[in-house]
């Protein structure tokens, strides 16, 4: 039986979203790229963040750099219906918006290079209702890598909901979720939700061309061939552990993993750096706002203190 | 025994009892959530184009058609148009198919990740939709948008691609939601389009697929619906509450001269452009109130109405009319053409 969404306004169910196998590619238009080369401080090189941006959630963070824009969202910690738990239930779900052009991007390489299963799958997100293979696998690496830094024990019987919104992408999946990891701290933060750590994540690419193997942190082009790419999260303030590691290619030997660690342990670091920085200024401007209220509601302290003794009297 | 007054914190207080707490503060002359009179209408903030610029100079941008913007106090939407091909000829305007989605968290509670749209959500999308379809049957040069052409670049001259048209995806996310959405994802979608810019194809008669054309020598062009070329055709969103309050009236000609006695009176407030819980709140029908929303072009032409509620007086209608006429007019000097996404706002960090 045909089945149609009544509840969206659909298109004719014959309709072809475009793809990019229909594009014709000129002569002139170049796909390959070439990853830039900056000094490992650099790394990650121009940063917005902005927590409090969404009105209709507990705490919310907004992050850009470069071509990455993306939003996240919490809600919660909100009661769970039924089940009793002892600690909190953290669940993540992601949303690659139309616009964005990891999906389009990856999806071009299909016919000129191997790459891997997981990208490949990303086809479809532009865009049925359902979510992606890689909307799931960046919701399921937030969640693992998030876990460990909150309390969870600390919200018996509820749940923490994180919505991450990505409004614009690079072309590198991985420097995507390094961004995605730490705007979902940040909005964790927002949200009040009790933390051990704010997790940050660095994401780096190896490279093989041309027999010599280079390393490109905060990458934002696409592996190609024997590439590796990686995304590693650590809680960089307690004791520089991993909470979650994601390395995608192959052959990776020992002297390799080791490099891609602390290539990625050193952008989570700057990237915790300017996290702490905006955190400091974000709790200054609060304790101002605070601060100002009391001033003025101290008036109001005294009023209550007057008509309390005026109810005393009256009593008498 | 002594009798104390129980007190709130300001927030408290708004959530408990939302309707006392908003006509509290109309009684000072005062909305709950921002420093707009009560007729004034929020500020808008649109950028159309492409969002990701750094990365839409290449093939990819072939795909999103068009993109749009739209932030203003509280509110943050995204619009992006896809495109499609069908062998259904359109009728009666159809062709664009708006889909609007707030995100609001939850894991398969928003639309977007599968779930049911809520009952906003899905009547944003109808609304919108039904407009404009209208608007595109209006005139039959309209219809000639949806036709795919393929254009022979010795001659230069352009055929039609038989039996196939072009379909118009509209996504509309709202990232931020601070009151009702609808007047604003249909900006959100008129920009949007204005942006849309349909690529050149070409049939494969081997493969029997429409191709898509890149590259400089195959611009595209600009979408051409009349209604988006005339400025005072394209009809205006605006959206009002109706509060029937009881509002303290300040009695000062009293016999004895010296006290002032504060008396309730009833009366009916035009509340425009809600904003924030205890507006929406109080304005609902659960709480007596109305909802008022107006469709008007700059030339006076009324595209759509619409009233959930009840009241025994027309004066608030008219009045609300009359403020949607005039906002109509005086709507270009209120949109800001200019960067809209968060960071625009302040310099960047690193």
């Amino acid at each position: 039986m045909n089945i149609t969404d009544r509840r969206r306004v659909l298109g004719p169910s014959d309709a072809q979203p475009f793809s990019l196998s229909n594009v014709v590619l000129a002569d002139d238009q170049n796909m390959a790229d070439v990853a830039e080369s900056l000094s490992d401080d650099q790394i990650p090189t121009k940063i917005y963040l902005k927590s409090g941006v969404v009105n209709n959630a507990s705490g919310s963070a907004y992050y850009e750099s470069g071509a990455i824009k993306l939003i996240a969202t919490v809600y919660g910690p909100r009661p769970i219906r039924g089940l009793f738990t002892t600690s909190a239930k953290l669940s993540v779900e992601t949303r690659i918006l139309p616009i964005s052009v990891l999906s389009l991007s990856t999806f071009s390489n299909l016919a000129s290079t191997s790459i891997s299963t997981q990208t490949l799958s990303n086809i479809v997100a532009s865009k049925s209702s359902q979510s992606s293979v890689l909307e799931k696998n960046i919701s399921s690496f937030i969640n693992e890598a998030i876990l460990p830094s909150i309390f969870v024990d600390n919200y018996p019987k509820s749940s923490i909901d994180v919505s991450l919104t990505i409004i614009s992408s690079g072309k590198n999946s991985k420097s995507v979720i390094a961004a995605a990891t730490t705007a979902t701290s940040m909005a964790l933060v927002d949200a009040g939700i009790e933390l051990k750590d704010v997790v940050t994540a660095g994401s780096v690419l190896l490279s093989r061309g041309n027999d010599n193997t280079t390393f490109t942190m905060d990458p934002n082009v696409i592996p190609q061939g024997d590439d590796v790419d990686a995304v590693i999260a650590y809680t960089s303030m307690i004791d520089d552990s991993i909470t979650g590691l994601w390395v995608e290619g192959n052959k990776v030997d020992e002297d390799e993993m080791k490099q891609l660690m602390d290539k990625t342990r050193l952008m989570s670091r700057n990237l915790r750096n300017i996290v702490n920085e905006m955190l400091i200024s974000e709790f200054q401007q609060k304790e101002t706002i605070a601060r100002n209220l009391q001033v003025s509601g101290s008036g109001g302290e005294k009023e209550k203190k007057n008509n309390e003794d005026e109810d005393d009297q009256m009593t008498e | 025994m002594s009798i104390r007054p129980i007190q709130f914190p300001d927030e408290v207080f708004a959530r408990v009892c939302p309707d006392l707490y908003f006509e509290r503060h109309l009684s000072l002359g005062l909305r709950p959530h921002s420093l707009r009179k009560f007729d004034e209408f929020r500020q808008i903030k649109v950028k159309f184009g492409n969002t990701d610029s750094e990365n839409w100079q290449d093939y990819s941008s072939n795909l999103t058609l068009g993109t749009s913007s739209v932030r203003s106090d509280g509110i943050n939407i995204v619009c992006s148009v896809t495109g499609g091909i069908t062998e259904q000829e359109p009728v009666a305007g159809s062709g664009i198919y708006p889909n609007v989605e707030i995100l609001r968290g939850g894991v398969g509670a928003s639309s977007a990740n599968g779930g049911a749209p809520s009952e906003e959500e899905m009547v944003a999308s109808q609304g919108i939709c039904d407009i404009l379809r209208r608007l595109v049957n209006k005139e039959s040069h309209n219809k000639c948008q949806f036709e795919l052409f393929e254009k022979d670049l010795e001659t230069g001259k352009s055929t039609v691609i038989p039996n196939k048209w072009l379909i118009l995806n509209c996504h509309i996310n709202v990232l931020s939601r601070n009151g009702p959405i609808s007047d604003y994802a249909w900006i959100a979608v008129l920009e949007a389009l204005k942006d849309v810019t349909v690529p050149e194809f070409r049939y494969n008669y081997d493969t029997q697929q429409v191709e898509i054309m890149s590259g400089a020598a195959h611009p595209g062009q600009k979408l051409d619906f009349a209604f988006l070329n005339n400025k005072t055709q394209i009809p205006v969103a605006s959206s009002f509450g109706i509060l029937n309050a009881n509002l303290e009236v300040e009695d000062s000609e009293n016999e004895d001269g010296d006290e002032t006695e504060v008396t309730l009176e009833k009366t009916q407030v035009v509340i425009a452009d809600i904003q924030g819980e205890s507006e929406e709140v109080a304005t609902s029908t659960t709480h007596q109130g109305s909802r008022v929303s107006v469709m008007v072009s700059g030339d006076e032409k009324l595209s759509a109405f619409s009233f959930v509620g009840v009241t025994r007086d027309m004066n608030a209608i008219k009045q609300c009319l009359a403020l949607a006429k005039s906002r109509a007019q005086s709507i270009g000097a209120k949109v800001d053409s200019g960067d809209t996404l968060w960071s625009t706002e302040e310099t960047y960090r690193g």
